[in-house]
């Protein structure tokens, strides 16, 4: 419920805090550099420290283990050259010394007397030369030291590379003494550096070892550091990053129990919810953003103009219409005072009005604007308008502003002189309608043209047609000649069959007669009478023939006649025969008996109705009247393929003898003679239409 | 001498009638009629004849489907065709004048009706 108590990220001290956890201002790298870094300085410290150890431990030792050596070498030396001196065996001397070069660091052994003349050497160039003639003079001291207390001595050079041994051994007796008082000194120099370099060496390559093992584990555990550690931080970095970059879809998603994961799966927690909240944060925005839009739309939209203003009176919107009745678009009046956008004026007076606004937002009520203002436009022309201000206020009632609307009442003041205008318009079509009657009688002098064509063509598909004939005449002219044949033959005392086939002979013969006359009305070019003829005339004379030849079998007749009907200018008799033939196919349909319906009614030919168009082939042109006469019955109807052909030629649904074929044949080139059209509709069990249209005749031409 | 036996089909009921009693009237024939090609084979098929004569130009199946079916049952009964149209190839096809007996235009003139059939039964009993 209490959405303050959740945490928040975005306060600056919180982002302060982590950037001082962070720490990483110590370290100029990624974690991923720097570790590895310390780890290998580390590591380097104390391995040079460990050599440096090492190198001095091993130097002292080699220099205690050569001074044993020295040590151990002078005392058993001198003993052996006092024992050779003293008993006269000096090449015994010469051979110890000589011999004594086989220890590798010694550099040099020399025997000195008691002049400090040099008695015996490893070098042979030092034999006989005084000690201060060598490279040992500097010892010289050493030596007098030694040979007065007769003890030995061990010394160091002072860059602890050479060390001398010192042993004092009796010599023999002075010529005038019988003990023996002259006193040797045995010096044994021995060279450190080899052996020092030597330890030097081994002590590198161990270290070298040791250091090789060392990297190897540290490479070790940087891999395993970069594992456990870096690879997942990164994508717990890469994570923020995304997150930060306004990805709020980012997720970490590291899994274990270490304090990384726990730091992920917060993060993650947290990512989830400033992604659900910048969702719905969306969501809010974009339904705004629609309401608003809807809002603007709908305000923009509608007829009546709109002025919106704050409760300074400054303006805050307009819409279309108002822009169009003050001359101001909306990014000019917005910010500017009512007063400089919205002027009025009284009509009578001529002096300013109050604008409403102002009483709206003093009062907080609904004005409305008196009538007989008049608003200026921008452009000084003036539009009488009617109009209202009311205030607009908040949920908690307080005035935001006010809402004026206002509209141009310039079409009710004008609605006399319209009239007029509306007069002068009709005039002006009067004298268009006439134009177009002219072009209409042209238009027909062009169709009678047309007409002569059409009867041509008529003429060529006679000739197409013979066939058909020669077949239809030929069946009854078959039955004549076979009839006279037998006549001719027959025996005595048949009569009774004689006469029968004088009678099918005389049937057929009528049968040939019919189509031949039924062909000629089809054939004939048109010679029509035509007069000016009220169509419900025709259809009561037609009906009362058609009576009369067929007679009204349980047939009830229903009349639908329009009056007045317009005239039609036909040929009166060609048109009642077309209605006999149309009578005589109903009154034939419905043997059982039926309903007949005969209608007559005025229509308009309208566009894409059959028949109605702007070709010459068309009868009627749009918008012009037509009069329609409908012939329905309740008969069998017609399958659909039969009333396809219902108007071909010797097309007949009849048992042979019994029609010709060509009744609406006939039908269809008379009302084709008349520019007019039939059309019929049928279905099988309901019934059949047909629907014979004519050219009603227009305007003047009625009176004519 | 027995008497010859004749189908004739044609929808034209009176044109039947009158031919029957024409043909009858020679004494040589038996004529039975038909008002379509289906009837017409029904009948052939029930009884056979010695001569078939039918029209070529009906509703439903015509002259030539009666030819056609005839010749197929039975490849030497002689059939014979008459028609309004002597000389339109459109409609007496090659392949149906060479396949017919026999053809007729109309009007039937007696003589060359009489000549026509004699001719087909003969083609008949010598083949």
């Amino acid at each position: 419920m209490n959405r303050n108590a959740r945490p928040s990220y975005d306060q600056p001290g919180a982002a302060e805090t982590l950037h001082v956890l962070n720490g990483n201002r110590l370290l100029p790298w990624s974690l991923r550099i720097s570790v590895p870094l310390l780890l290998l300085a580390f590591g380097l410290l104390i391995g040079v420290f460990a050599l440096f150890r090492g190198v001095m431990d091993s130097q002292r030792r080699a220099e205690a283990s050569v001074r044993e050596e020295a040590r151990s070498t002078a005392t058993v030396v001198s003993g052996l050259l006092e024992y050779f001196y003293l008993t006269g065996q000096e090449f015994g001397a010469d051979l110890l010394i000589s011999q004594q070069s086989s220890h590798p660091a010694l550099r040099l052994a020399l025997v000195v007397d008691d002049y400090n003349d040099v008695l015996l050497a490893t070098s042979y160039r030092l034999k006989g030369q005084a000690l201060r003639d060598t490279t040992l003079a500097a010892l010289q001291p050493a030596f007098e030291r030694v040979r007065q207390r007769f003890s030995r001595h061990e010394a160091l050079s002072a860059d602890r590379q050479t060390l001398v041994a010192l042993s004092p051994f009796l010599l023999g007796s002075t010529p005038d003494q019988i003990r023996p008082s002259r006193v040797g000194v045995l010096c044994l120099q021995y060279d450190l550096s080899s052996v020092k370099s030597q330890e030097l060496v081994d002590r590198l390559r161990q270290s070298g070892e040791f250091g090789l093992v060392v990297l190897l584990l540290s490479l070790l555990a940087w891999g395993y550091f970069q594992h456990l550690v870096t690879r997942r931080s990164e994508r717990l970095v890469e994570a923020a990053g995304r997150m930060a970059a306004g990805e709020y879809r980012a997720r970490s998603r590291l899994e274990g129990s270490d304090e990384l994961a726990q730091i992920s799966h917060s993060f993650d927690a947290m990512a989830e919810e400033i992604q659900g909240r910048d969702e719905a944060v969306r969501t809010a925005r974009d339904q705004l953003a629609v309401a608003k839009e809807w809002l603007l739309i709908t305000l923009r939209s509608i007829g009546d103009a709109v002025i919106a203003t704050n409760v300074d009176g400054r303006i805050q919107f307009m819409n279309g219409a108002a822009t169009q009745l003050t001359g101001w678009t909306e990014q000019e009046a917005v910010g500017r005072t009512l007063r400089e956008v919205f002027h009025i004026i009284d009509e009578a007076t001529r002096r300013p009005v109050d604008s409403p606004v102002e009483r709206a937002l003093a009062e907080g009520v609904v004005v409305a604007l008196a009538n007989h203002t008049l608003l200026i436009h921008k452009d000084g022309h003036e539009t009488p308008i009617a109009d209202s201000a009311a205030p607009i206020r908040n949920v908690e009632g307080a005035l935001l502003g006010v809402v004026m609307v206002f509209r141009d009442a310039t079409p009710e003041r004008r609605s006399r002189e319209r009239e007029r205008e509306l007069a002068a318009a009709e005039a002006a079509a009067e004298v268009e309608r006439r134009r177009a009657e002219e072009l209409r009688a042209a238009y027909d002098k062009l169709k009678e043209a047309q007409g002569q064509v059409v009867q041509s063509e008529k003429l060529a598909s006679l000739g197409r047609l013979a066939a058909g004939i020669a077949h239809e005449l030929k069946n009854p002219l078959a039955i004549v000649l076979q009839g006279v044949s037998y006549l001719k033959m027959a025996e005595e005392g048949t009569e009774e069959r004689q006469r029968e086939v004088l009678g099918m002979v005389e049937e057929a013969v009528t049968r040939a007669d019919k189509i031949i006359r039924g062909l000629l009305s089809f054939a004939r070019p048109s010679s029509l009478n035509l007069a000016p003829t009220n169509l419900n005339a025709v259809v009561e004379e037609a009906l009362l023939l058609a009576e009369r030849q067929f007679g009204l079998r349980r047939i009830a007749v229903i009349k639908t006649l329009r009056e007045p009907l317009p005239m039609v200018f036909v040929d009166a008799v060609q048109i009642e025969q077309v209605l006999i033939n149309l009578l005589a196919n109903a009154f034939q349909a419905m043997p059982a008996g039926g309903q007949l319906t005969l209608r007559t009614e005025v229509q308009t030919a309208a566009k894409g109705e059959a028949g109605v168009g702007l070709r010459t082939t068309d009868p009627f042109r749009p918008g012009q009247p037509v009069v329609v006469c409908e012939v329905r019955d309740t008969g069998v109807g017609m399958l659909p393929e039969q009333l396809a052909r219902a108007f071909d030629p010797f097309f007949t649904t009849k048992p042979p003898g019994e029609g010709t074929g060509l009744g609406l044949a006939i039908v269809h080139t008379i009302v084709e003679l008349h520019r007019g059209a039939i059309s019929m509709e049928s279905e099988v069990g309901k019934g059949t239409t047909a629907r014979v249209r004519l050219p009603a005749i227009e305007g003047r031409r009625e009176q004519r | 001498m027995t008497k010859q036996r004749i189908l004739l089909i044609d929808d034209e009921a009176g044109l039947c009638k009158v031919m029957k009693l024409n043909l009858e009237q020679t004494g040589r024939y038996e004529v039975v009629t038909a008002c379509s090609g289906e009837e017409g084979l029904q009948k052939a098929k029930e009884t056979p004849f010695d001569l078939v004569i039918t029209d070529f130009i009906m509703p439903g199946l015509d002259g030539r489907a009666v030819l056609k079916a005839l010749k197929t049952s039975r490849p030497d009964g002689p059939v014979v065709l008459f028609s309004a149209y002597h000389d339109d190839p459109g409609t007496i096809t090659a392949d149906v004048r060479h396949e017919a007996d026999g053809i007729i235009v109309k009007p039937l003139n007696h003589e060359q009706l009489l000549k026509t059939i004699e001719q087909a039964l003969a083609r008949r009993s010598t083949s």
